[in-house]
This record gives C-alpha cells, sequence and structure tokens, in this order.
C-alpha cells in the first residue's frame, strides 16, 4: 500500500471533496427550490398546465444523468450555445434533481391530509403563506428521508462530471491515481470519501427524523 | 327607521349542488348575534355543507352569504358585483372561527404555536399580547400544562379543546363547529362539551352540527332541523324537543330517545 502517495497528494483529494461539496450543496439548494416552484404547475387545477409540467418532470427522470451531462456539454454547443465545464455541471445537476425533487414534493403535499388546508383556509391563509406556514414545512417532514436518499443519489452521479474534466473528487482520484500508479489505494479513499459524504446526509435525515417522530401522529 | 338588528350570518335562497345532486335547497336561515344555533339532521342531509358554505370553503352555486352584513363571496363595484379574490376571501374568513370534526390542528407546531399561528402571522397581531391571550385560552380548556406539546401526543378529546381555543384565539364574530365530537371516543365527548356549553354562555355566536341530542337541548337557543338538504324546522330548543312539528322531525327525535 503505498499511503505515502495518498498522504501527500491529500491537497488534491481535498480540492476534489471541495469542488464534489459545493456542487451538491448549491444544486441541491437550487433543485428543491426549483421544484418547489415546479410544485405549482404540477398542482393545478388546469389539466393541460398540469400534463405539460408532469411530462417535463417524467422526461428529466428518465433520461441517464451521464446523457444529460453529454447533451448539455457536448450537444448544445452544436446549436450555438456553449457553456463551460462548471456551468454544465451545475445545469445538469440541477436539471436532473429538480424533476426528482419536484416528484417527490408534489407526492408529500399529495398525501397531505385535506382537512390541513382546509384549517388552513379557515383561519385565513393563502397563496404563499399558506404554502409557507402550513403545507411547506409538513411536507417537508413527511418526505425527509427521500430527499436524503435522492441526496445520496446526486452526490454519486456528480462523479460522472469527471469525464467533462470537472476537478471533483473522482477526477481528483484519477488523477492521482494516474499520474504515480497507485489505482488501488487512490480509489480506495476516494470511495472512503464518498462514504463519508452519504454518511453525513444520513446523519442529518437521522436528526430530521427525531424532529419528525415528535410530529408524526403515528407514535400515539 | 329599522329596529331589526343586523343577522350575525343570513343565508338567502343558498343551493349548493355536488354535479348533478343538489346537496342544499333554498337555504333561508338568520342567525342573530349572540345566539347559539344547534343544525341537526340525519346524516347526508346537508349539514356540514351548510356550515361550510357559510365560509365558503364549500362555494354555493346559487343564493347569498351576508356575515353581520357584508356579503360573504362577492363584493360590490359600480359595474356589479365581482368575485372575491383568494386574499379578500382569507381576511373575511378571519372573522368567522371554525372547528372541525377531525380537529385539523397543525402537526408541526406546538399546541401554544397552533393557537398563536394565525393571529400573528396572518391577523399581524403583536405577538406579546398574542400569546398572553392564548395562555389564558389554553387555561380556560384545561390544557395550559400542554402548551409545548406536539399534537401527536394528545388524546382527541384534548385535540378538539385546543382546537376551540384556536378558534377563540382570533376573536371571530362566529363560531362554526362542524360535528365537533363526532370523532372521539365516548368518554371524552363530555369535556369538549363541556367546553363549547362555557362559551355558549359568553354570549358568541355559536353555529354547531351535531348529533348530541343533550348538548343541544340544553345549550342551543334555537335548531335547525335539516332533511335531504331542506330546512325542514326552526324552532326554540324547547319546542323543538317538546312539541317536533314534522313527521320527519319526530322520527329523528325517536331514534335518539
Amino acid at each position: 500500500m503505498r499511503v505515502d502517495v495518498i498522504w501527500n497528494q491529500l491537497p488534491q483529494f481535498a480540492i476534489g471533496l471541495g469542488n464534489t461539496l459545493w456542487l451538491c450543496t448549491v444544486s441541491t439548494v437550487l433543485s428543491l427550490l426549483l421544484g418547489a416552484l415546479l410544485m405549482v404547475p404540477l398542482m393545478s387545477r388546469n389539466t393541460a398546465l398540469r400534463g405539460a409540467a408532469q411530462a417535463l418532470v417524467d422526461a428529466g427522470r428518465c433520461i441517464p444523468f451521464l446523457l444529460l451531462t453529454y447533451l448539455v456539454y457536448f450537444a448544445l454547443p452544436t446549436l450555438g450555445v456553449t457553456v463551460d465545464k462548471w456551468s454544465a455541471a451545475l445545469i445538469t445537476l440541477v436539471a436532473y434533481n429538480t424533476a426528482y425533487m419536484a416528484e417527490i414534493l408534489r407526492a408529500g403535499w399529495a398525501h397531505l391530509p385535506a382537512g390541513q388546508t382546509d384549517a388552513a383556509h379557515a383561519f385565513g391563509y393563502t397563496g404563499w403563506k399558506l404554502f409557507r406556514r402550513i403545507i411547506g414545512p409538513q411536507v417537508l417532514i413527511a418526505v425527509g428521508p427521500v430527499i436524503g436518499n435522492q441526496l445520496i443519489q446526486l452526490i454519486k452521479d456528480s462523479a460522472f462530471l469527471s469525464i467533462i474534466t470537472v476537478p471533483e473528487l473522482t477526477f481528483a482520484a484519477n488523477y492521482v491515481q494516474s499520474y504515480y500508479f497507485v489505482p488501488f489505494e487512490s480509489f480506495l479513499f476516494a470511495t472512503l470519501l464518498y462514504w463519508a459524504l452519504c454518511g453525513g446526509v444520513e446523519w442529518l435525515v437521522h436528526r430530521g427524523e427525531r424532529y419528525a417522530s415528535l410530529v408524526r401522529p403515528s407514535n400515539g | 327607521m329599522d329596529e331589526t338588528p343586523t343577522p350575525a350570518v343570513e343565508l338567502r335562497s343558498l343551493v349548493k349542488r355536488f354535479g348533478a345532486h343538489e346537496v342544499l335547497t333554498d337555504i333561508d336561515l338568520q342567525i342573530m348575534p349572540g345566539e347559539t344555533v344547534c343544525i341537526l339532521g340525519p346524516s347526508g342531509s346537508g349539514k356540514s355543507t351548510l356550515l361550510r358554505c357559510i365560509n365558503w370553503l364549500e362555494r354555493p352555486d346559487e343564493g347569498t352569504v351576508l356575515l353581520h352584513g357584508t356579503r360573504v363571496g362577492y363584493h360590490f363595484t359600480n359595474s356589479g358585483s365581482l368575485p372575491m379574490t383568494d386574499r379578500e376571501l382569507a381576511l373575511l374568513r378571519t372573522r368567522i372561527g371554525m372547528v372541525f370534526q377531525h380537529f385539523n390542528l397543525w402537526p408541526h407546531l406546538t399546541v401554544l404555536q397552533n393557537v398563536i399561528e394565525s393571529p400573528v402571522y396572518v391577523l399581524r397581531r403583536p405577538r406579546d399580547e398574542v400569546v398572553a391571550e392564548a395562555e389564558r385560552l389554553l387555561e380556560k380548556v384545561g390544557l395550559i400544562d400542554k402548551r409545548d406539546v406536539y399534537p401527536a401526543f394528545l388524546s382527541g378529546g384534548q385535540m378538539q379543546r385546543v382546537a376551540i381555543a384556536r378558534a377563540l384565539a382570533m376573536r371571530p364574530e362566529v363560531l362554526l363547529f362542524d360535528e365537533p365530537t363526532s370523532a372521539l371516543d365516548p368518554e371524552l365527548v363530555g369535556e369538549v362539551l363541556a367546553v363549547m356549553r362555557d362559551i355558549a354562555h359568553i354570549g358568541l355566536t355559536m353555529i354547531v352540527v351535531t348529533h348530541e341530542m343533550e348538548f343541544a337541548r340544553e345549550a342551543a337557543d334555537r335548531i335547525v332541523f335539516l332533511d335531504k338538504g331542506r330546512i325542514i324546522e326552526v324552532a326554540t330548543a324547547e319546542a323543538f324537543f317538546a312539541h317536533p312539528a314534522t313527521e320527519r322531525s319526530r322520527q329523528f327525535l325517536e331514534r335518539y330517545r
């Protein structure tokens, strides 16, 4: 085992890990926000609007992540839209995960008891305030673990971005192994770091669940 | 001069349909300020729908709802009457309190937070003042020791008492009860009815859809008897229970004796 190489190359891994971390964090926040916005047409009473939004979401969910990356980075320029690798990485991550987040949030909202909205209406809530104070928090509590799962998926998918030379964690591992001929050590170390990242997400979900268990009627 | 006071709630020729089925037919009703009115009738007679039409949770297909003379759902302009926007409707609904069969407390908020939520975030009253009033109300319904507990940890009777405190915290002009004890275990009904009797005595206008005949007899000023979407009988509670005027109300009361 060439642990010394990994030790000496820690800065490379740190840069890769840092890039993976911020790409995933930013795209999670953005896709959650956009997913929440997409809920408006997804829950609309207008069937045409709802159908269009649902089609968009399904299309987004049913395209392989790698293929979407290729489309954004290699195919868009042939249409005259050039994007650098960072923008391509963010666009791909956000677009792909927005579709998932929208579907997750929609399902959570659809399962909310109708009485909750009734009570909110009767007490003067409407529009954004209804969503922010009454609906949104309950939907988030209900779907927290599912969002955690999606976040883990997103972290793993982000490894594909090494193919368009985004210097994230997998790219760093690949760089170190090919430069110093230490594939086992390098890829193993990267794997450990991914496990740590996902472990962090699991920990967050677990903390959220502790709060959610106070709130869910199922414990009665 | 017109000497009669304005009714707290007035329904004029109200009609409500679900698809082709007419659930409410030609409902005319006046409820005066301070009155407690119980709406009785067999299941499916349209009682809950009638109640939900008052705060527009169900939109009537025809007719008029007036709250202290203000029309609910429409407002008048120079060019005629226009449907209210969601915001206008929301504002009007804050004047009407509601207690639901299944409580519908907000599970992500504690007992106290449930009670202060709408006065603080919708009515925008000062938080300190609202908390003080909410604590008084929780004291009144006997649940001040549960102020920081989440609804999931309460019994049905406790949840319904919190729901009543939540409605009272809005300082409503009218309080609607939609079968408030129907979802409760029999041994928990009494504690909720006791709180409702207390409120009836302070002179709030109350409209109660219920199957609790004892409560109706003791607490109601008037009874409205509904059958198949029509008002068949309106009478003082005494008169209704002693001498029901119609065959249908007699049959109905038979089953509760």
